[in-house]
């Protein structure tokens, strides 16, 4: 999946609220940079953007530079309006009028799908200047303009699916107009399974993962964008084997387990579980075999659904910061060992 | 972690306020807070609805309900049985639809039958009700507000829909009221009205220029659907205007409402939970609760300094246990046990210092209650309980 990607001008990442949608967009990035290519991350309409945090840099409606080959971008509505407008009325001073104009300007804040539309504009302003780049790239070096990558970190599942099934919506809505042609443009040029891509990220708690599923349900009604697969987050690293439990429930660790599923907090429940640390080592390892069962039917789930695409990337503790570099090294190491394989 | 209660006494306002909202971003484990509280409240007298947005379905079966839907179901005695409680009040639960409830609401707000059938049909309509996004959160305020008129509760508890920021929530009803304008409508209509015909009538000003413009991004196609939807709605309107200046009042009086913010301890979740703190005191909404969900278990009571947690009793205590196993399957599982504690414990470490950063910022007049993790996210009634107890602390009876 991640050398599919790789192939990919635009990504949108999204999944259940919590998931580490934001640290993957960023991992990704990271890795993608790591080969030298130029990456823009873009969060879309977010009041109080996250991305930048990552690289302890302020971010805005104009694409900066975070790091080596990674710029980052927020794309909030009242730039994506001004931008979409811009492109759609040719008139500089017809552009002040009806961003002057109360009427007008409420009405475009709040009309039904509008804002969707507007935030996608740019995405695909933004998404236009990768294709740019590739033109240009042949003898340019690095001075060349525009990114190999647009990442887009979408709002989580079910914002993200009335997002991007708006322009279907709109399509059967309009006839005419500057909205329809936005659709239509949308549609066309990034309907393409060779440039565009969709990427699920979800944990393995029953939620998320039923959230993931519906959702990739609804990408594939809404026909677009082009679902590359799922990244299963948080799998854990710990791996009890058939004889390590086998052990364990001759230890009567059986026991903590129906103690730890069920409902006591703490040890309490354990406490003839043995000397000094023994119960809380106990507890520790049950509630870790729940996790591992857990995560070994979750993943089960999403390679159904997905065909076999789903990435698994390992629980990383540490700071969000710490935690996207550790992973952008890990998805390197996975696409080394895959390539090196046979 | 510390069960003593500080500054706003948890209890007493279940006992009190008429309404309890819980905000926070995804996967913290909002509903299931949500849940516990309102079983708490209803086992102290109150009789309870907690309306859930999209609880697991293990949530809803712990609360012994095969499917929640958009009726308010009662939870059984059997439940309340089962973990030897006799609640002193009630408790239903119910999960919010938000198509029909949208629809409910046109209902409700419709003067006559054929009014509401136009709106309903209207195309415009279908749109705003399946895409604006806005709407789920407008509709958990606008059923509540529904519930709460009609009285049948002493308390109710909402799960709000998770969110990047508090403001969507409380200003979805602003935001669609202002698309609802009634000076936007009525400047719409106004050709309607004259000669029911676009273009036939001369425009002038401002109305003009506004309605070439929009002509020009959205189509005129599109105004004349959207006019025609106006012209069904304008009947409706004051009704629903009032309606959407209700919940907002409802939501930041003082005395009925209180907010509570929930959060994990994973650093941008505390970060965002400070954010939904400054946005609600903006407002001046009733806020000031926040409840860190999902803190690991093990930082205050393995306290290691030398990252071995299996010492020499332990061990002889596991072997002893595993009497004829080779001792090379012994050492191997020990390694695994302790790295796995390790792990364990760390987590635990980075969230108590997390907690920490959250306990020195919170005031003193607000509360802060941490909740351990459960090491498994199947729960069951007396899992709510557990909850309840450790957000409300013991109990003083």
């Amino acid at each position: 999946m991640y050398r599919e990607l790789s192939q990919r001008r635009l990504i949108f990442v999204t999944g259940k609220g919590g998931v580490g949608k934001t640290t993957f967009v960023t991992s990704l990035g990271m890795y993608l940079a790591s080969l030298g290519r130029k990456v823009l991350l873009a969060e879309v309409d977010n009041a109080k953007p996250t991305i930048g945090g990552y690289f302890d840099r302020p971010i805005g409606f104009s694409p900066v530079r975070v790091a080596v080959n990674i710029d980052a971008v927020n794309i909030d509505f009242m730039g994506a309006l001004r931008a979409f407008l811009y492109e759609a009325v040719p008139m500089d001073r017809l552009v002040r009028l009806i961003l002057r104009n109360r009427i007008v300007r409420t009405f475009l804040i709040a009309t039904p799908g509008a804002r969707e539309m507007v935030v996608l504009g740019r995405v695909r302003q933004l998404a236009q200047a990768t294709l740019d780049s590739r033109a240009t790239q042949d003898g340019e070096g690095d001075r060349r303009e525009g990114w190999d990558h647009l990442i887009v970190d979408m709002p989580a599942s079910g914002h993200a699916v009335s997002t991007l099934s708006t322009p279907v919506t709109v399509q059967r809505l309009f006839k005419v107009g500057p909205i329809r042609k936005e659709a239509e443009k949308l549609l066309d040029e990034f309907n393409d399974p060779r440039h565009v891509a969709l990427v699920m990220v979800s944990i393995s708690e029953e939620m998320s993962i039923n959230e993931t599923l519906e959702t990739m349900e609804k990408i594939r009604a809404a026909g677009w964008p082009p679902l590359a697969g799922a990244v299963l987050n948080r799998f854990p690293t710990v791996d009890f084997d058939d004889r390590d439990a086998d052990l364990l429930s001759r230890v009567g660790a059986a026991g903590a387990e129906r103690v730890a599923g069920g409902r006591a907090f703490g040890a309490a429940g354990l406490a003839d579980q043995g000397p000094g640390n023994a119960p809380a080592v106990l507890e520790a390892a049950a509630a870790a075999r729940i996790e591992q069962r857990r995560s070994a039917e979750a993943l089960v789930r999403l390679e159904r659904s997905t065909g076999g695409a789903v990435q698994r990337l390992p629980f990383v503790r540490g700071g969000s910061v710490e935690v996207a570099r550790r992973l952008a090294g890990i998805i390197g190491e996975y696409v080394a060992d895959e390539e090196s394989g046979p | 972690m510390s069960a003593m209660p500080r500054g706003i006494d948890l209890r007493a306002d279940l006992l009190r306020r008429r309404l309890l909202v819980c905000v926070g971003s995804g996967g913290v484990g909002k509903t299931t807070v949500a849940a516990s509280m309102a079983v708490e409240a209803a086992r102290l007298g109150r009789r309870t609805l907690v309306i859930t947005i999209d609880p697991a379905r293990r949530l809803a079966n712990s609360l012994g309900l095969e499917v929640l839907g958009n009726t308010e179901t009662r939870i059984p005695d059997s439940k309340w049985a089962s973990v030897g409680i006799e609640p002193k009040g009630s408790l239903h639960a119910m999960m919010l639809d938000t198509r029909s409830t949208f629809d409910e609401l046109i209902s409700r707000v419709s003067p006559d039958e054929g009014t509401m059938a136009r709106v309903l049909d209207n195309r415009a309509y279908q749109h705003i009700n399946n895409t604006l996004v806005n709407t789920r959160d407008y509709m958990a305020a606008e059923k509540l507000y529904d519930v709460y008129t009609r009285g049948d509760y002493d308390l109710i508890v909402l799960d709000t829909p998770p969110m990047k920021n508090a403001i969507d929530f409380l200003e979805s009803g602003s935001l669609l009221t202002r698309f609802l304008d009634e000076k936007i409508m009525r400047w719409f209509l106004t050709p309607y009205d004259e000669s029911r015909v676009f273009g036939r009538r001369v425009m002038l000003g401002t109305s003009a220029i506004a309605f070439r413009l929009l002509g020009s991004i959205f189509g005129r196609e599109f105004l004349d659907e959207l006019s025609e939807f106006f012209l069904a709605f304008k009947d409706l309107y004051r009704g629903f205007r009032e309606r959407s200046e209700r919940v907002a009042t409802l939501m930041a009086d003082r005395d009925e409402t209180r907010f509570a913010i929930v959060c994990s301890p994973r650093p941008t979740s505390i970060d965002e939970a400070r954010f939904f703190h400054e946005q609600l005191s903006e407002r001046q909404i009733n806020g000031g609760v926040f409840i860190v969900n999902q803190v690991g278990r093990y930082a205050d009571r393995y306290p290691y300094s030398d990252r071995r947690f299996l010492g020499a009793d332990e061990r002889a205590w596991l072997a002893g246990r595993l009497e004829g196993v080779p001792q090379g399957d012994v050492d191997r599982l020990c390694r695994r046990l302790e790295d796995n504690f390790r792990e364990a414990y760390q987590i635990s470490l980075a969230d108590q210092d997390t907690v920490e950063t959250l306990r020195s910022w919170v005031g003193r007049d607000q509360t802060f209650r941490p909740v351990p993790r459960f090491i498994d996210e199947v729960m069951d009634f007396e899992g709510l309980l557990e909850i309840a107890r450790q957000v409300f602390g013991p109990d003083a009876e």
